[in-house]
C-alpha cells in the first residue's frame, strides 16, 4: 500500500446542512446524513476515492464504506478529514495525490462535507470502468430516477472494493457485461408480500421447480396461452381455498428467473426485438434419468464382423460402446478401431499387411533415436530436452501399478521407448508433460511395444491441442466449459464468477490427461474408451466436467469456497468419483440440451456439434480461438528461453482479485 | 469463527520439471519421502502451521508444473506470493542455469507490489539466501522454509507498524521474494 495512503475516518461529524446543499447534482442523488448519531458497522472500507461529480469543487478525496445501519447496508462515502491546524497539511496531502494532484482540490473545501448514503436496497447495479487516470466505480439506482453516482479509484483498486462488495451483497455479475454487477433486490416489505401472494395463489401445484420452469418455458414460447392458463388458476385460487402451501421457494424461483429475463433485455435495450428473443438465456427442461447400458460383449462384436473380417455396423458398436464401454476382453481388440489405427472396414488380410508395416515404421523409428552417437546428442539440444523430460517422468508415472512397480521394470522401459519414439513420429510435439499418462494405460492393456505406439499415436491425435506451445487448446477448452455451464447451471457460474474461478484453472488437470488422475486405471480405461466413441457429441468430455461440478456444487456452496478451496476441493475429489452415475448424468445433460436445441446459443451449438443458427453474426468467443483443427503436425516448439507469458483476458482480471484475496486467507 | 492463525503466508514452489518440487513439499508437509511421486499436474497447494516466535503462521505452499508450456497456468498463481522458493537439481546442469529464467519470469508476472521490493532486491543480485536441501535425507527443508517464514514476518511486522493499516478495502503487501535456489541433493534422485 502506497504510503501516505491512509487517512483519518471522520467517525461522525456533524456537518451544516448548509454545506450539503453544495453537492453537486450527483451527490444529490445520495441520503446525507441526518442529525443522528446512529451508529454504524464498517464492513468494507477503502480509502483514497474520489467522489465524481460535475462541479469541480466536491472532488475530493474521501473513504468509500459500506456500512450496516439497523438492518440496512448503505453505500457511504465520507470526505478525508484533515486536521487544519497542522502544519504538516500540505505535505500529507501531496502524499495522498501521488501524481495525480491536479484532480484534487483542497482539502478544507471538502473536509467538512457530511457524509453520503445510498441504501443498497435502491441499488440496482454498479458497473467497473477503466480511464486513463485510475478505474471508475458507477452505482446506479433503482426506480425512476435512474441516477448514477460515480466514485474515482485513482491507484486502480475498485476491483478491491468491489471484490469486498460481492462478499456482502447479494450481487452477480453480468453475463454481457463482465463489469457490470447487478444487486438482487432485497426482501423490502413490498417483495416479501409479493411472494406471498405468489405462493398463496398456489400457481404451481406439481413439484416446485419444474413447475415454474414449465411454466416460464410455456410463457416465452406461448405467451398468451401460458397467461390464460396461469389466470384460470388465480381464478381456482380465488372460488376454491388453496390445497396447501408450498414454500417460498417457488416464488423465489419464478422472482429469480423473472429477473434473469430482466438482465438480458435491459443489457440488449435498443436493440431489435428478435435479438433480444434470441439472446435469452434458455432455461433446461428437467434431466431425464439415464441408465447406462452394459459393455459391448464378445457375441455382439462377433456377430458385427463380417466373414472377412470387416465391422459391418461401426455405428451400432459405437453406440453400444458409448452406452457401455468394452468387455475388458475385447478391448485391445477394439481400442484399435476406436484409435484409427484400424479401418472398421478392413478385412482379415488387409489388417494383417497393416499391422506388419506399422511394425516395421515403429521399429525404424526408434531406430532412429537408438542410433545416435554421444556428439550428435551432444551437439542437438532440442532432443537432449526431450529425452531429459521423458527420463523423468516415465520413472513417476504409475510406479504404484504392479505393472510399472520396482526397480529395473521392462514396462517402465517400454513406456521411454515408445515415448521417444513418438519424438521421432512427431519431434515438433515433442514430449510434453502429461503424455506419459496417457500411455501408460494403453501400454499397460497391451503390453505389445507397437500396438501401444500406434494406437497412442491414434489418442494423441485426439488430443494434441492440450499440449499446445501456448497452451491455446487448453484455454479453448476451459473456456467452452464456462459456455456450457452459463447455460446448464447460471447460478453456479456466478457463483464460480463470483469467486474468481471463471477461468475454470481448477479443471486443468481434468482436462490435460483426460481425468487419468481423478480414476483408477480401470475406470479411465472405461471412461476413455466411452470418450473415443465420439458419441452423442463431440466435446462430450466437457459435458463429464460439467457432471462432476453438478454432484460436486453443493458442497462448495455449502463451504462457501472460495477460490483456493474450489481448487482444493477438486484436486482432492482424486479416485473418489463415482464414473458410472457421472456418465449417466452427463448424458442427461446433453439430452436436456437437445431438449431446447433451437433456444441454444451458437457459442453453445458449435460446442456440442449442432450447425449455428447465425452464422453470419459470428460468435466473437468461439470464432477466435476455434480455428485450430487439430492437426498435430502443426505445433512448433520454440527454442528453450522463457517466453513472456501473458494472461490474456482469460485470466487477467481475476488473477488479480485472486492475488489480492489470498491475503486474506 | 476464531482464525487459528496470526499470519498466512503464501509461497511458490518453481523450478524446472522433475528437479524435486513436490519431494521438497512432501517433506515439509509430511515429513515424508516417496520414490514414487507423480509428475505435478497443474498446480496444488499444501498447508502446514508453523508457530515463530509465538505466532502461528499458516504456509500455504504452492507446488507448480515445471514445464515451460505450463507456465501460462501457473504464472496466474503468482500473484500475491509472499515467498518464493526456487528448486534445481544439483545433478542438473541445466535446471541450474534456468534459474536465472525463472527470476525473469516471476517479475514479469508477479503482481506490481512486490515487483518494487523486488526491484530493490535485485540491485545486489545475488542477495538471494540460498540453502542446499535433501528432501530424501530430510536435511535444511525444515530450515529452508521457516528461514523463508521468517523473512516474510519480519517484512510483515515493519510494514504493519509503519503503517497502521486500515480496516477492510486496502491490504497490505508483506510481499518479499526471497530467491532461495533449495538444492537438491544428487542422491535423493528417485530411483
Amino acid at each position: 500500500m502506497p504510503k501516505g495512503y491512509v487517512v483519518n475516518i471522520p467517525r461522525s461529524r456533524r456537518v451544516s446542512r448548509s454545506r450539503s446543499n453544495q453537492l453537486s447534482k450527483a451527490a444529490d442523488t445520495l441520503e446525507t446524513m441526518e442529525e443522528s448519531g446512529e451508529q454504524g458497522t464498517e464492513l468494507v472500507s477503502h480509502h483514497g476515492v474520489i467522489l465524481k461529480s460535475s462541479p469541480k469543487s466536491y472532488d475530493c478525496s474521501g473513504t468509500l464504506s459500506l456500512m450496516l445501519y439497523g438492518r440496512n447496508k448503505y453505500i457511504e462515502w465520507k470526505a478525508a478529514e484533515v486536521n487544519v491546524d497542522s502544519d504538516t497539511q500540505d505535505h500529507e496531502w501531496a502524499v495522498v495525490s501521488t501524481g495525480r494532484s491536479s484532480r484534487h482540490r483542497s482539502n478544507s473545501e471538502c473536509a467538512r462535507a457530511e457524509p453520503l448514503r445510498l441504501n443498497t436496497v435502491n441499488l440496482k447495479s454498479f458497473r467497473v470502468s477503466r480511464h486513463r487516470h485510475g478505474q471508475h466505480l458507477t452505482f446506479a439506482q433503482r426506480g425512476e430516477s435512474r441516477s448514477f453516482t460515480t466514485f474515482i479509484f485513482h491507484q486502480g483498486n475498485a476491483d478491491v472494493f468491489v471484490k469486498s462488495l460481492l462478499g456482502q451483497l447479494k450481487a452477480y455479475r453480468s453475463r454481457r457485461d463482465r463489469n457490470l454487477y447487478h444487486l438482487e433486490e432485497e426482501d423490502s416489505q413490498e417483495t416479501q408480500e409479493l411472494r406471498r401472494s405468489f405462493a398463496e395463489l398456489n400457481l404451481f401445484p406439481e413439484t416446485a421447480p419444474y413447475g415454474v420452469w414449465n411454466f416460464i418455458g410455456q410463457f416465452r414460447q406461448r405467451p398468451y396461452e401460458a397467461t390464460m392458463g396461469a389466470f384460470c388458476k388465480i381464478t381456482d385460487a380465488l372460488l376454491y381455498k388453496p390445497v396447501e402451501n408450498d414454500d417460498n421457494s417457488v416464488a423465489e424461483l419464478l422472482n429469480h428467473s423473472l429477473m434473469e429475463e430482466d438482465t438480458v433485455i435491459a443489457n440488449v435495450s435498443g436493440e431489435e426485438y428478435e435479438v433480444i428473443e434470441s439472446k435469452a438465456t434458455p432455461i433446461l427442461p428437467s434431466r431425464p434419468l439415464v441408465t447406462r447400458g452394459s459393455p459391448l460383449s464378445v457375441e455382439r462384436w462377433a456377430q458385427a464382423t463380417a466373414a472377412d473380417g470387416r465391422v459391418t455396423d461401426s455405428a451400432a458398436i459405437k453406440k453400444i460402446v458409448f452406452h457401455g464401454g468394452v468387455n475388458p476382453s475385447l478391448r485391445y481388440e477394439v481400442w484399435k478401431y476406436l484409435l484409427g489405427y484400424y479401418p472398421w472396414n478392413s478385412t482379415y488380410a488387409e489388417r494383417m499387411s497393416l499391422r506388419k508395416s506399422k511394425v516395421e515404421e515403429y521399429f525404424q523409428m526408434k531406430q532412429q533415436w537408438r542410433s545416435m552417437t554421444p556428439g550428435q546428442e551432444e551437439r542437438f539440444s532440442d532432443f537432449r530436452d526431450r529425452k531429459s523430460l521423458i527420463d523423468k517422468d516415465v520413472k513417476r508415472t504409475d510406479r504404484v501399478l504392479p505393472f510399472y512397480a520396482g526397480d529395473d521394470n521392462r514396462n517402465v522401459e517400454l513406456l521411454n521407448d515408445i515415448l521417444m519414439t513418438y519424438v521421432m513420429y512427431n519431434f515438433d510435439l515433442g514430449y510434453v508433460q502429461g503424455m506419459s499418462d496417457l500411455l501408460s494405460p494403453l501400454l499397460q492393456l497391451m503390453s505389445n511395444e507397437a500396438d501401444a505406439f500406434w494406437c497412442f499415436v491414434g489418442f494423441m491425435d485426439r488430443t494434441c491441442t492440450n499440449f499446445d506451445m501456448d497452451q491455446a487448446g487448453m484455454k479453448l477448452q476451459l473456456q467452452q466449459l464456462h459456455t456450457l455451464l452459463s447455460i446448464i447451471d447460471p447460478q453456479f457460474t456466478r457463483y464460480l464468477d463470483e469467486h474468481e474461478s471463471g477461468n475454470m484453472f481448477f479443471c486443468f488437470r481434468w482436462l490435460l490427461v483426460l481425468f487419468k488422475r481423478e480414476f483408477s486405471q480401470e475406470d479411465i480405461m472405461r471412461l476413455w474408451e466411452v470418450f473415443w466413441s465420439d458419441l452423442p457429441c463431440p466435446n462430450f468430455h466437457l459435458l463429464f466436467c460439467a457432471a462432476i461440478l453438478d454432484t460436486e456444487k453443493e458442497n462448495l456452496y455449502a463451504n462457501n469456497c472460495g477460490f483456493t478451496e474450489i481448487l482444493k476441493h477438486v484436486n482432492d475429489l482424486s479416485l473418489r468419483i463415482d464414473l458410472e452415475s457421472t456418465l449417466s448424468k452427463a448424458e442427461g445433460l446433453y439430452l436436456q440440451l437437445m431438449n431446447i436445441e433451437s433456444d441454444l446459443p451458437d457459442a453453445v451449438r458449435t460446442i456440442i456439434g449442432l450447425e449455428p443458427l447465425h452464422p453470419e453474426e459470428g460468435d466473437s468467443e468461439s470464432d477466435s480461438i476455434g480455428e485450430d483443427d487439430g492437426d498435430c503436425s502443426n505445433h512448433t516448439e520454440h527454442d528453450s528461453s522463457i517466453e513472456t507469458v501473458s494472461l490474456g483476458a482469460l485470466s487477467g482480471e481475476v488473477a488479480y482479485d485472486r492475488g489480492i484475496n489470498l491475503q486474506y486467507m | 469463527m476464531a482464525k487459528t492463525y496470526d499470519y498466512l503466508f503464501k509461497l511458490l514452489l518453481i523450478g524446472d520439471s522433475g528437479v524435486g518440487k513436490t519431494c521438497v513439499l512432501f517433506r515439509f508437509s509430511e515429513d515424508a519421502f516417496n520414490t514414487s511421486f507423480i509428475s505435478t499436474i497443474g498446480i496444488d497447494f499444501k498447508i502446514r502451521t508453523i508457530e515463530m516466535d509465538g505466532k502461528k503462521i499458516k504456509l500455504q505452499i504452492w507446488d507448480t508444473a515445471g514445464q515451460e508450456r505450463f507456465r501460462t497456468i501457473t504464472t496466474a498463481y503468482y500473484r500475491g506470493a509472499m515467498g518464493i522458493m526456487l528448486v534445481y537439481d544439483i545433478t542438473n546442469e541445466k535446471s541450474f542455469e534456468n534459474i536465472k529464467n525463472w527470476i525473469r519470469n516471476i517479475e514479469e508476472n508477479a503482481s506490481a507490489d512486490v515487483s518494487k521490493e523486488r526491484g530493490e532486491q535485485l540491485a545486489v543480485e545475488y542477495g538471494i539466501k540460498f540453502m542446499e536441501t535433501s528432501a530424501k535425507g530430510s536435511i535444511n527443508v525444515e530450515e529452508a522454509f521457516y528461514t523463508l517464514a521468517r523473512d516474510i514476518k519480519a517484512k510483515t511486522e515493519k510494514k504493519l507498524e509503519a503503517s497502521n493499516p486500515p480496516k477492510g478495502g486496502h491490504q497490505l503487501k508483506p510481499a518479499e521474494p526471497q530467491r532461495k535456489p533449495t538444492n537438491w541433493l544428487s542422491r535423493c534422485s528417485l530411483l
